[in-house]
């Protein structure tokens, strides 16, 4: 072999076939950098090969199981708010009813007592609004009515 | 009961008193007190009275019922003025205070009520 047939051989300078770009569907996929690139990378719109009834299922499935992990996690905390929302709950009732139970202990419980703390206070009450009744004022001497009269207008200005 | 009924009852009491002493009282502790409210109800009663000697107070004295520097307490006493039945002895405290007050103020004031007496 001659070196002149050799050097032709190895370091071919033009391309060596015209290949025929109506076998890809994909359009800049022809030649790239000097080599075609044969597999199809593009997916096409419509393949022509129709999903099977299973490998449905199995995509619906994988969907419903991601959207099921996903709602997984807003119900466990949804579930722990509440949780801690009762707890705390618990424990204010918790805390009230010991504190009402100290009290209770503290606390001399005498029914009689506060019956007649409530009666003179209504008797008081009573006795007030009578004292300001207007028949009662109108029978008043004028140096009573006088000394009322003071009394209720420093009330008044002091605003108790 | 609260302190405003209180006042106001003690008021009136004094108001339908026959005792010379109540106008006294009215005179001096109602017409003198801070409180507008107190003032207002005061010459109210005095008014309703209708004596010349309660009227003088409200009529003729300065600073006090028609001549009084709240305009509330003021109108209130003119309002119960022109509500009397008998206008007699107030219009004539009013032609007094008119002609004879030594201030201004007290004889423009009577003049005006005089005249809205007048007409009503």
């Amino acid at each position: 072999m001659e070196i002149k047939n050799i050097s032709k051989k190895i370091f071919r300078t033009t391309p060596s076939k015209v290949e025929n770009s109506s076998n890809h569907t994909n359009p800049f996929g022809v030649n790239f950098k000097g080599n075609m690139i044969n597999a199809d990378v593009f997916e096409p719109a419509f393949c022509g090969v129709k999903e099977t009834i299973a490998q449905k299922a199995s995509k619906k499935g994988r969907m419903w199981a991601s959207a099921i992990v996903g709602s997984m996690n807003s119900v466990n905390e949804s579930i722990s708010r509440r949780m801690n929302s009762v707890v705390d709950f618990g424990n204010r009732i918790k805390t009230n009813v010991s504190d009402l139970w100290n009290q209770a202990n503290v606390k001399e419980f005498s029914p009689m007592q506060d019956m007649k703390n409530i009666i003179n206070n209504m008797k008081e009450r009573i006795s007030e609004r009578s004292t300001y009744s207007r028949t009662n004022l109108l029978n008043r001497v004028i140096p009573d009515l006088d000394a009322m009269f003071q009394d209720q207008i420093t009330i008044k200005l002091l605003g108790v | 009961m609260n302190n405003d009924k209180k006042l106001s009852n003690i008021i009136d009491a004094l108001a339908h008193h026959q005792d010379q002493g109540s106008l006294e009282v009215l005179e001096r502790v109602g017409t003198n007190c801070p409180d507008d409210e107190v003032r207002r109800l005061t010459a109210k009663a005095l008014v309703n009275k209708n004596t010349r000697d309660s009227l003088s107070i409200v009529i003729i004295s300065r600073g006090k019922g028609i001549n009084d520097l709240s305009t509330n307490v003021a109108m209130s006493a003119i309002n119960e003025l022109l509500a009397l039945e008998d206008k007699s002895s107030a219009m004539e405290i009013l032609a007094i205070a008119e002609e004879s007050h030594e201030d201004e103020s007290v004889r423009e004031t009577a003049r005006s009520v005089k005249a809205l007496m007048a007409f009503s």
